[in-house]
């Protein structure tokens, strides 16, 4: 089973009629979380929302404690959150994205994906990720063609991935193909 | 609609909503299913969701503002209906349907004092740049700044009705004529159409003002190549799809004609259409709370920019960015979002409008902007 955690974001239901291609899928508040079933979950997935990461801590609690025991995945904020939690800051960006298509692409650092290959994804986020950014274990993964902010991290020993983008928008043109090679990682 | 009007009278039923009988309501309404009449035009409800009340159904609290003490939201239950199309039909579950020559007289339009706008420009500017600090926090990324036009009248709804359908008829316009208030209106968006298990909803984000030089096919390559309008609209077809993925089966939920213009008499309005197969055992309630307050008249996200808009709006929407339509007893129901209207109580008339902050907007933009909607409504008086 999938726990998505919604922190009352207006996407969230697409994400999960996305994940549920491929498992059965719980959404619970990020203030109402069912200790059980998310314990009897494989992949906990933190949905985009507003505000920043610091915002959630209850979210924050919850990635400390699961770490490197489930799969996790996060979206947007989510994304932020995990970066947050791997001692990332979480900065205000000159230019926004809220509702733009960008072209990205994919580093050699990637296990996941295969190098050099882009993809056209909708983006909807204020701040970004501060660099340079640091990390043995979370790598960034793909980068935004024409900004180069960070688009995507992999964790590969915890399993622990995230994109700032949103795979579920009808603006990403491989969401399925992105969640997918998640689910199977 | 589509080819006229449909007229609905001889109300035996009037329910003054608020938050404490809102769930008789919905009960309610799944009694006219056991009590299917014989004439199945007249099994329904009609009226509209104020604003507060949608808030409220979805936990989102509004906090103390200055209001008329307008009700919540109002229904009827009709036992007439007149279909005015090519012929005019009159359908009832009465034996004496009503005499629509009767003699009672409603008020004449007349104007008492001219028309106030309730934020002035500077007000506006303060206003517009709280919220895009906001927006730069991240705390929306989409949000609408609502204005108010009101003036002392007292108006005759239904020549005023008439006299908008010559020069501004939409697929959504309603009136509505009551003993101590009325509404006149010529909203252009469907919130909900909802037909046995299948529900659409056409949000419109974007307006063009029509000028000489402006035909439907320019308006659409200028929605299409200003990057503003194209990701202001896509927001919102992600967040509709969203609000409908709560409620429909998995993977049902598709884009059925994306990014469209519909041409209006003084604008022209950028639309997408979006429809899903909804789950089983759904209630009319659980498809409110889904969809409404309709995010396009709204922001994104929702529940955020709810909260900050109630936090800087002084003065209660009332019905504006509510919702108006019908929920018959098949619990099929149709709403629109309630905007470019009028509404006339305690001697008031008052117009309301807003227009969308996101990152690539000005301030003096988006209040012109407001006033482009408003124009239409106002010329009425």
């Amino acid at each position: 089973m999938i726990y998505l955690i919604d922190h009352r974001d207006s996407f969230t239901f697409n994400l999960e009629h996305l994940l549920s291609n491929y498992d059965d899928v719980f959404v619970s508040n990020y203030f109402e979380i069912d200790n059980i079933k998310i314990a009897h979950s494989n992949l906990i997935v933190f949905s985009s929302g507003p505000g920043t990461p610091e915002n959630y801590p209850q979210t924050s609690r919850i990635y400390k404690k699961f770490k490197g025991k489930k799969k996790i995945l996060g979206i947007c904020l989510g994304f932020q959150q995990i970066l947050y939690n791997e001692k990332g800051r979480i900065i205000r960006q000159n230019k926004i994205y809220h509702g733009h298509q960008s072209k990205i692409k994919v580093l050699k650092s990637s296990v996941l994906f295969k190098p050099n290959q882009s993809f056209k994804v909708g983006r909807y986020h204020s701040l970004k990720l501060k660099e340079p950014y640091y990390s043995k274990e979370t790598l960034i993964t793909m980068r935004c063609m024409e900004t180069r902010v960070a688009m995507a991290i992999e964790n590969k020993k915890d399993k622990i991935y995230g994109f700032q983008f949103h795979p579920e928008s009808f603006l990403t043109e491989n969401g399925k193909y992105i969640i997918q090679k998640i689910l199977s990682a | 609609m589509k080819n006229g009007y449909d007229l609905f009278t001889d109300f035996s039923e009037k329910i003054i909503l608020h938050n404490k009988n809102i769930d008789n309501f919905f009960k309610k309404i799944r009694k006219l299913k056991k009590f299917r009449s014989s004439n199945k035009f007249c099994s329904m409800y009609i009226g509209f969701f104020g604003y507060q009340l949608l808030c409220n159904l979805i936990h989102v609290k509004v906090p103390k503002q200055k209001n008329s003490h307008f009700p919540m939201g109002i229904f009827y239950k009709p036992e007439t209906v007149i279909k005015i199309r090519k012929n005019i039909t009159i359908r009832s579950s009465l034996k004496n349907f009503r005499n629509l020559f009767e003699n009672k007289i409603f008020n004449q339009t007349r104007i008492l004092s001219p028309f106030k706008i309730n934020i002035d420009i500077n007000r506006y500017k303060n206003i517009f740049n709280q919220f895009s600090k906001n927006l730069r926090e991240g705390k929306t990324y989409q949000i609408k700044i609502c204005t108010k036009y009101k003036n002392k009248s007292t108006i005759d709804p239904v020549s005023m009705f008439w006299k908008l359908m010559k020069t501004n008829a939409s697929p959504e316009s309603f009136m509505i004529r009551d003993n101590n208030y009325c509404i006149v209106s010529c909203s252009p968006e469907t919130l909900i159409e909802k037909k046995g298990k299948f529900i659409t909803t056409k949000p419109i984000a974007g307006t063009l003002r029509k000028t000489k030089n402006t035909n439907i096919r320019k308006a659409y390559s200028f929605f299409k190549n200003n990057i503003k309008e194209t990701k202001e609209h896509n927001m919102i077809v992600d967040m509709e799809r969203s609000d409908l993925s709560k409620i429909c089966k998995y993977n049902t939920v598709k884009i059925s004609k994306l990014k469209y213009v519909e041409e209006y008499r003084h604008l022209y309005h950028y639309v997408s259409a979006i429809k899903g197969e909804l789950k089983k055992n759904l209630t009319t309630k659980d498809i409110i709370t889904a969809m409404m307050p309709g995010g396009s008249v709204i922001g994104c996200p929702k529940i955020s920019t709810l909260n900050l808009l109630n936090r800087q709006e002084k003065e209660s929407r009332n019905i504006y960015t509510g919702a108006f339509g019908y929920i018959n007893s098949e619990l099929d129901m149709r709403f629109n979002n309630i905007i470019r209207t009028i509404i006339n109580f305690k001697g008031s008339s008052e117009i309301a409008v807003a227009s969308g902050v996101v990152i690539d907007s000005t301030a003096k933009k988006e209040f012109n902007e407001n006033y482009i909607k408003a124009k239409s409504l106002i010329n009425l008086f």
